[in-house]
């Protein structure tokens, strides 16, 4: 058990590609964090320096007191689980197990045996000892490369999209495995993955990584309900938050937003806005489930029109495209990132609705569908600069909804 | 097919029995495979005929008998007893295992070290190694005489296996390298995170791994060594120094040439490597056939 700290870490490729900027965080002992981003954010690349396979350009890493910049991987207390799971293919499972015990401490054969058959049953690969890698299936193969790194019982675990060559089903199973296995343990774990489902499942503090810069870092509920700007909004929550465009108008009585949005909104946090950006067009987000949608007009409502309905399940997801939307790529800066949908060409506008509530029959017609949002919800992005500029309130509105639902409980 | 009745099938149109059929065929596939093997031993099953009685090959043919009555281990007797082919083949044999170990030694690291670590010309070693294999050896053979014979290794088994390692080693390099590049990184960093040094990780993982390719590699460096006759020849002018290869030319006289001992002479030399490739032949393809690295 140890804390890890990086300070100002930066790693340059040949070739000046920089991978990671100036990377400060610290990790507490035994909390589980998972670093996130889409391919190319040097999440790995900071996984790799923690673990001493890639050398540090600049700045220092810290596990529990001691700098690691110049020790080898043997000598920095660690274990590791690759994506590829990197099992010897040479030695059976029982040896594949036995091998950094073997040559990192003086353990005798007995001792050795007992720790392995130990970690072989807590992962429940006991009746697998004497196989070869190559005769086990995939999530066996997960199994003991994970038994591998918790046998030498080390300061840290280092996970490395462990469960990505897994199926889906299985995947969701040893997410939970993992996550049990790490509360029983309470190793300090850096987790890398691209999936933001498994980083919001899993751990402990989420920190959000884009090009090798750290967007945000928080609790899984804080980056969620609290994205510091549209990157960690987009990225973070399946599907993805829907971005309005709307201009800041306070020439009313009240202040407002008008465009692709109207909603109506506080004296307060209008003065909050305009402090922190002089912005005139603003970007709305709003969560799918923050959406209402109504087959009448009511009061306050814009209308839209349906493009698809996916039937999910429990509820379906409504794809709708607005009367006359203002497009989000016309006015946001180049070098603000809104996040995995920038790939796709067209925005898409998502809000859940209750299985059947809207018929079917509306999909790609001209048949008007009328959308309330939830502007408790809301947040308000600069589109020059992609920052939150009215986090606060969603923090106090947070706050007050927890401590209520700790009061009723 | 199916429409015929089950009990017949038909080869070259001809109505048979599947069991006649199966026979057929496999009488067909095995004189063809015998007819090729004949062919390709047939050299060797003519040094063992003439090493035994001195006849030529219609003399064979016309009258077998006489060569059976003829026939004598005379040339072997004489081999082992009048000439030096003793000290030649102990020669033949140190040179190539030394040849063979060494290289192997070096190539394991030196192809490690070109296909994975990262430095500095890098690329230059790896192409400047395939560069010397573009010059023949006989090119190379006077400088070589002139530079061993300077530092003192010209006559010497040591001289002769410093140089086969030299010539072996830039093709052992280059296959170990790319095999080397098929494995997983992910093997010696695991093996790094788990308590060894880089050369343990090389030694305990990758040298396993890759012991095929190894063998391949041992083949060709031990083949190369052992039939080498040019070398041998400039660098050894002793003749109870000198190897099997230039040893056997020594036999070839200006009138005479005694084929029975030329014969017995050439069949000694080559079954150390008959014995050799018979198992790490049938070792390279359950190394290849049980597919080392799967990712």
């Amino acid at each position: 058990m140890s804390r890890i700290l990086f300070d100002s870490v930066t790693k340059v490729y040949e070739g000046d590609i920089l991978a990671v900027d100036e990377f400060d965080l610290e990790i507490e002992d035994g909390e589980f964090l998972t670093l996130v981003g889409p391919s190319g954010s040097g999440k790995s690349t900071l996984l790799r320096m923690v673990a001493g396979l890639e050398e540090i350009t600049d700045g220092e890493i810290h596990i529990g007191d001691t700098v690691v910049n110049r020790l080898p991987p043997r000598n920095r207390d660690i274990a590791m689980v690759f994506q590829n799971y990197a099992l010897y293919p040479h030695l059976n499972v029982l040896e594949n197990m036995a091998f950094g015990l073997k040559r990192s401490t003086n353990l005798s054969a007995e001792e050795i045996n007992a720790r392995v058959e130990e970690a072989a049953e807590l992962m429940g690969i006991e009746e697998l000892l004497d196989q070869k890698p190559k005769h086990l299936s995939g999530g066996q193969r997960q199994r003991v490369a994970t038994g591998r790194a918790i046998v030498r019982n080390p300061a840290v675990f280092l996970f490395d999209e462990p469960l990505s060559n897994l199926d889906a089903k299985l995947r969701k199973h040893m997410r939970t495995e993992l996550q049990r296995l790490q509360q029983e343990l309470v190793t300090t774990t850096i987790y890398v993955t691209h999936d933001q489902e498994e980083a919001m499942t899993m751990s402990d503090r989420i920190a959000i990584l884009n090009h090798g810069e750290l967007q945000q870092v928080g609790s899984p509920r804080e980056v969620y309900n609290q994205p510091e700007n549209t990157f960690v909004a987009q990225f973070i929550g399946s599907p993805s938050m829907n971005m309005f465009v709307s201009e800041l108008d306070r020439t009313g009585e009240r202040p407002r937003f008008r465009g692709d949005v109207d909603v109506e909104i506080s004296e307060r946090e209008a003065e909050t806005i305009a402090a922190r950006s002089d912005a005139d067009q603003f970007l709305l987000g709003i969560r799918p489930e923050h959406i209402e949608v109504h087959e009448t007009a009511v009061e306050g409502s814009v209308p839209a029109t349906v493009d698809i309905i996916e039937p999910l399940g429990s509820n379906d997801l409504l794809y709708f495209d607005l009367e006359d939307g203002t497009g989000v790529d016309d006015v946001v800066a180049d070098h603000v990132e809104i996040g995995e949908d920038e790939q796709s060409d067209e925005e898409e506008y998502k809000a859940f609705i209750l299985p059947g509530s809207i018929p079917n029959s509306y999909e790609r017609n001209d048949e008007r569908i009328y959308l309330t949002f939830d502007t408790d919800h809301m947040h308000v992005f600069d589109p020059e600069t992609g920052e939150n500029v009215n986090k606060g309130r969603m923090a106090t509105a947070d706050a007050q909804a927890e401590s209520a639902a700790e009061a009723s409980d | 097919m199916a429409s015929k009745p089950r009990h017949t099938s038909n080869l070259f149109g001809i109505e048979v029995s599947p069991k006649v059929e199966k026979w057929a065929k496999a009488v067909g596939f095995h004189a063809l495979l015998w007819s090729l093997i004949f062919v390709v031993l047939l050299p060797v099953f003519w040094m063992f005929i003439v090493s035994l009685n001195q006849v030529a090959f219609d003399t064979f043919i016309e009258n077998p008998g006489a060569w059976v009555e003829g026939a004598s281990l005379d040339a072997y007797r004489r081999m082992l007893n009048q000439t030096n082919f003793p000290t030649w083949f102990r020669n033949s044999a140190i040179v190539t295992v030394a040849s063979t170990v060494l290289s192997i030694l070096v190539c394991t690291f030196g192809a490690y070290s070109i296909g994975r670590l990262q430095f500095k010309g890098r690329k230059a070693v790896a192409t400047f190694l395939l560069l010397t294999q573009m010059f023949p050896l006989i090119l190379v053979a006077v400088p070589l005489f002139l530079i061993f014979r300077n530092i003192g290794l010209f006559n010497s088994l040591l001289g002769l296996t410093i140089a086969y390692v030299a010539f072996v080693l830039p093709f052992s390099i280059w296959m170990l390298r790319g095999f080397y590049e098929n494995l997983p990184e992910s093997l010696e960093e695991a093996a790094m995170i788990d308590g060894s040094t880089r050369i343990g990780a090389v030694v305990r993982v990758i040298v396993p791994l890759s012991a095929p390719a190894i063998a391949t590699t041992a083949i060709f460096a031990w083949i190369f060594a052992w039939n080498e006759f040019v070398m041998a020849l400039i660098l050894i002018n002793d003749d109870a120094k000198t190897t099997l290869p230039p040893g056997l030319g020594s036999w070839v006289g200006q009138y005479t040439l005694q084929w029975d001992l030329m014969m017995a002479g050439a069949l000694g030399a080559t079954l150390p490597l008959f014995v050799i490739l018979f198992f790490l032949q049938k070792y390279i393809i359950n190394g290849l056939a049980e597919g080392a690295v799967k990712t």
